[in-house]
Parts: C-alpha cells; structure tokens; sequence
C-alpha cells in the first residue's frame, strides 16, 4: 500500500570546499493520500534537496523515506530508476518541457522510454492532457505555448504513470497569479483523486490550500530581552558552528577564537577578536544557523543582546 | 529513443544542415585524396603493363630505366637480343605553343605492336608518335618535341607517370635522334620472363619491379597527401564532435528531466551517438555524389577505389562516435536533481 509518505529523522550533509553544511537536519513529516502536503520556506532551506530524496534522486545521509511498505532509502541507484518511473510524477519549476517534442509527445516520452509501445504511450498521454485540459493543444510545440500551458503539460507528464506520489519543485514560481491559481486548482484536483502531492514553496500563499505545511527554515521565535552580562572561562565555548543563532555577543573583557570546523573534524581559526568587538551578529539577524564556532581564549565577559535589540542600539546607533 | 533522435534532429535542422555539409565537404575531399593516392599508386603499374609484360635488362645498379640515367653499352644491348630496346627520356612537348612536361618513351617496332590504343593507329614511319589522352591532343594534331615535329597517330589511356606526366610513345630512333642527338642509347632491353640472361653488367627487373621502382620519386607527395587525409579526419571529428558536444550541453536539463522521470543515461547517450553516426553517414552520401561532380574536373586523374565508398562510411562512423564520446561521457554523468531549480 502506497498511502502514506513518512519522512523520519531525515538528515542531508553536504561537504563544501572543506567543512560540512546540512540544508535538512534531522526532519520528519507525515504525508497521505489525498493530501497536499507544503514544504514551505525561503531558497536554500533544502525544499529542493528534500524533493530530489523523496524522488529517489538524491541519497539522504541519514533518516528514511518510505512511500507505503517501500523505503526508498534503502532502494539502490538501478531500483531507484525503477521507483521513479513507477512511483513518482516530478513537476519543475521551469517547466523543462523538451523543446523539440510536442505537448503530447513530451507526456508519452517518459513512457516510451521505459518501454511502452508508441501506440500505447500516445493513448495515455492523450488522457493525462485532456485531464490538465490540455487535448485542444496537444501538437503544440512548448515555444507555442504560455507558461500556464506549459506547466499544465509538464503536469500531466507527472501524471501520465498514474504515480501515487506527485512531487512539485515551485510549480508556481515562473507563472502570473492567474495561471499560478489555475495550476493550484489542478494540483487540488488530482489531490482529490487521491494521489500523495509534495509541493515546495517559498510563497506563503500557498499554505491556506495545503492540508500540512512543513516549515524548512526554522522561525526564529526570538524573544528581545534586555542585554544580559555573561562570563565563560578560557577554553569554553560559546556556540557552536550549526547551532541555531538567537544573540549578538560585545566583548566586554577578554579574547575569543572564530573558528570554522571542517568535515573532518579539524578546525580552521578564522579571526582573533577582543574587548569592543563583536560577533554573531549576521546569524542571528538572518535566522541562519552559525557558520563557526566560538571559543574563549581567555576569561571572557560579553554582553548578549537580541537582534533587534542589537541592530537598534549598536548598529543603528 | 529514436523518435527523441529524430525530432531533436528535426528541431535543429539548420543547424545539423549546416554541420552535414561542412562534414560532406570534408569528406570530399577525404574522397578526392584517397583517389590521388590511389591513382598514384596505380599508374606506374597499368603503364608498364601497357608497354611490356616481359622482363626489363637494364645496366647492373639502375634503379630502373625510368629513374636512372644509366645506359646499356651496344655490346650488352647485342648479347641481349635487342628484342625490344627501349629509351626513356623526359622531355617537353610544346602543344599549341604551350609547354608541357611529359615522358618520352621510344620503342622498337617490336614492342610497340604490344602497345595498346585507345584509337588510331601504331606510328608508320619517322616523326608519327603515340601520346596518352592527358595531353589533350587530337588524332592529326601536331606537335614539338625538343624543336622537332611529331604528328598524333595514336592515343593512349591510362599512360602517365610520375603523379600525371603524359607518355609520348616514339620510334626508338625518333627517340634517339631528337632526344640524344642521334647517340645510339639503350635504357633497357625487354627480355622474355624468366629467362635472365647472363650477361655481364646488366641487371633483370621484372615489369612489376620496373613499376614499384616509379612509385619512389612519389613517396613523399604520398606520405604527404596521406597526412593530410588524417588532418581531415581530424576536421571531421572534431565538426561532428563539437556539434554533438554543443547539442549535449544545450540539452543537459533534457537529460536531467528524462533520467528523473525514469529514462536510462545509457539510452540517452545512445540517442546522441546516433545523432552522430546520422550527421557522419550523410555527410558521406553527400561526399560520394560531390566527388563524381569534382573528379572529372580535378586537373589529376582521381581514380576512388569502389572500396572506399564502404570503407569511408564506416571509418566515418567509428570516427563520429569516438568524436561524440565526449558528449556521451556527459550525459551519462548528467545529475537528474539537476532538472529541479529555476529557468536554465
């Protein structure tokens, strides 16, 4: 049975240049048939990364997938074809129609080249556009077409396997408001006719309409306090590169190491800073996580400030 | 995975017309070389054969009568049997008041009844020559051979030597007196095969001895010519290679979204070596009707071998692919995730 997507613990690292970043770290959600599930958040928040796992296109570092009874996780890479043609629709942002191929064509192509007869595949294809509604243009070459049209097409190419599970990177992203409605009225269609639809977003506006929403940024709930006083002793640390940034740290008294640890283990120091100084504070005013970590090299005194608080009375002042 | 071939061959017509006809000229003249150096390699033998099947006597260390200056003294020429003496000499025929470099053959009643004509007739008297197609000249016609008048008797085909230069077959004392001043030489002395006459001084050359010997004064235009022939096929490739290689790059999100959606990297890489092996083999249709247009009108005779109209088709094909596997090595690396992101 194939009604349940179940994403568990999922963790994607990548190495870049020498230290280790991780778009998903450690993420679990629940999809079912008949549902609309939004991984909502802004560019590199790893919509895409997650889509290209749960399409068996990209092997997570750790965690599982499992559509059904199937882990897809544990499928390997000739298994993995095999579970995309016969499990997963993929719709593209761009649209990445084949130029050279007419709408109908570029539907039955995925068919004919996993072996269907030609006669077949054009039947087929004809019924996955007639249910995007796109039957009176099937001749047409993409270049003839909008961008709704061809979204439209791209989707019915998605559908035509009749997959259980429908992946959309941005279906709405290159589109006007009245085709990008148009697209999401089809995708709650096919919704309805019970497929398992995973549609990536950074448009808020798309949420209203999902039945569960994944949020792939972390908010940055921060609560402003007043500036506090801290004190660590020489050696401690006083974040850590990946941890989830929230404070602006002045030094006050004492020196700190800015460090960048790499994939292997080793640490690169990145700069030296002392009384009058400060650090941490693109992090926390970004919502991003920490990219080094910080050590005392010496007794240290900071003052911890809030974002807002930060950016109004040092940045600002 | 052929109606992918087909119609993204359909989609980039202009562009695979334009790389067809660039190859097919390549390919013509890959044709047209190949038969120069065919023609080269063969007219030493079909004119020799023309003249005498029998063995040659020449003066012992000749290289052969064409390519030596050296001659047989009378008392050897005696000892042989004179069965068909024979001068050589290069000489310039002036032909409508034009110069032409050509080869003077004389020959001994004898051997000249051998000689094989295209038309008219054997010489029958002093100052009547012989002379191969090439020069141009006309039964009745005449013309200067070192200030002396010849007139045209007889034609002959395929009689050149030494990459084209026209054979003037003359009396032998023709021969000698407008080439030699009347000195009675002797290059060679045609001898029954086989029977190698022991007489002092002389050599025995066989006929197709006489005609390798014709080939060396060529080696260097050959090697020449057959070097030219690996630079074309290195133009070839190099057209077919990076028209694939453009057309691979152009459709790398294609690849990525095929692959996502189940296609094979192996049918996709198929799919454009046939692109490659289409554009080659077109382009040697196109090459094989162009160079029965050139030929005829090439200033040298081209003589394309029938096999290299099979050989150049495959050859081409082996070669488009070699040139496209670097277009294939991409494909198959082609990353499916790729498909995902904005507008390429």
């Amino acid at each position: 049975m194939t009604d349940r997507l179940v994403v568990t613990d999922l963790v994607v690292e990548f190495i870049h240049e020498k230290y280790a970043i991780r778009p998903i770290d450690g993420l679990s959600f629940e999809a079912r048939r008949g549902e609309m599930t939004v991984l909502l958040g802004p560019s590199g928040s790893g919509k895409t990364t997650l889509l290209s796992c749960i399409g068996g296109i990209l092997t997570p570092t750790s965690g599982s997938i499992h559509l059904g009874d199937l882990d897809v996780t544990a499928l390997a890479t000739g298994a993995l074809e095999g579970y995309r043609r016969d499990h997963v629709g993929f719709v593209f942002q761009a649209f990445n129609l084949i130029p050279s191929l007419t709408a109908l064509q570029n539907v039955a192509m995925p068919l004919i080249l996993t072996g269907a007869s030609r006669s077949d595949a054009y039947d087929r294809a004809a019924a996955a556009l007639d249910r995007v509604g796109m039957t009176a243009r099937k001749t047409h070459l993409p270049s003839r077409l909008s961008g709704g049209q061809q979204q439209r097409v791209a989707v019915a190419r998605g559908i035509v396997h009749e997959p259980p599970l429908l992946l959309a990177d941005e279906p709405t992203a290159n589109l006007d408001h009245i085709q990008a409605e148009s697209i999401i009225a089809l995708l709650r269609d096919l919704r309805e006719q019970g497929s398992i639809i995973v549609v990536s977003t950074h448009d808020a506006r798309l949420v209203p309409v999902a039945d569960t929403t994944v949020q792939m940024a972390e908010h940055a709930d921060v609560v402003e306090s007043a500036p506090q006083r801290v004190r660590y002793v020489a050696g401690e640390s006083v974040f850590e590169q990946g941890d989830r940034a929230d404070l602006v740290y002045m030094i006050e008294e004492g020196t700190v190491d800015i460090v960048r640890v790499n994939a292997d283990g080793s640490e690169e120091l990145l700069t030296s800073m002392g009384p009058g100084q400060y650090f941490g504070e693109l992090g926390a005013l970004l919502g991003y996580p920490r990219s080094a970590s910080v050590r005392a090299t010496t007794d240290l005194v900071l003052t911890a400030y809030g974002p807002q608080t930060f950016r109004s009375t040092i940045l600002l002042d | 995975m052929w109606l992918l071939t087909a119609l993204d061959i359909r989609y980039r017509a202009v562009r695979f017309a334009v790389v067809t006809f660039g190859t097919a000229l390549v390919f013509t003249l890959l044709f047209l070389m190949t038969g120069l150096i065919e023609q080269f390699n063969q007219e030493p033998f079909l004119t020799i054969e023309q003249i005498s099947s029998d063995d040659w006597a020449v003066p012992a260390g000749s290289s052969g009568p064409f390519t030596s200056s050296q001659v047989l003294r009378l008392d050897q020429v005696g000892a042989l049997g004179a069965r068909g003496s024979l001068v050589v000499a290069r000489g310039t025929a002036e032909i409508d008041g034009a110069a032409s470099e050509s080869i003077v053959v004389g020959l001994g009643d004898e051997t000249f009844s051998a000689l094989s004509l295209a038309a008219g007739r054997l010489p029958a008297q002093a100052m009547e020559a012989v002379v191969d197609d090439t020069t141009n000249l006309e039964l009745g016609d005449e013309f200067q051979l070192s200030g002396s008048p010849f007139s045209v008797v007889g034609l002959t085909t395929d009689t050149t030597l030494l990459a084209g230069q026209p054979v003037i077959f003359v009396g032998i004392f023709d021969a000698r007196t407008v080439m030699f001043e009347g000195t009675p030489v002797t290059m060679a002395v045609l001898v029954e095969p086989g029977a190698a006459p022991n007489v002092q001084g002389t050599t025995v050359l066989t006929a197709e001895q006489v005609a390798e010997d014709l080939l060396g004064p060529l080696e260097s235009a050959v090697a020449s010519i057959d070097l030219i022939r690996i630079l074309l096929w290195v133009v070839a490739a190099i057209i077919i290679g990076a028209v694939v290689y453009l057309s691979a790059l152009e459709r790398q999100r294609d690849f990525a979204v095929l692959l996502a959606v189940g296609g094979r990297s192996r049918q996709l890489a198929i799919s454009l070596a046939i692109q490659a092996a289409f554009v080659a083999l077109l382009a040697v249709g196109a090459a094989a009707a162009l160079q029965a247009v050139v030929a005829p009108v090439f200033p040298l005779k081209v003589r394309v071998p029938a096999s290299s109209l099979w050989q150049l088709p495959v050859v081409a094909i082996v070669v488009a692919l070699l040139a496209a596997s670097a277009a294939m090595r991409r494909v198959r690396k082609t990353d499916p995730a790729t498909a995902f992101g904005g507008p390429a």
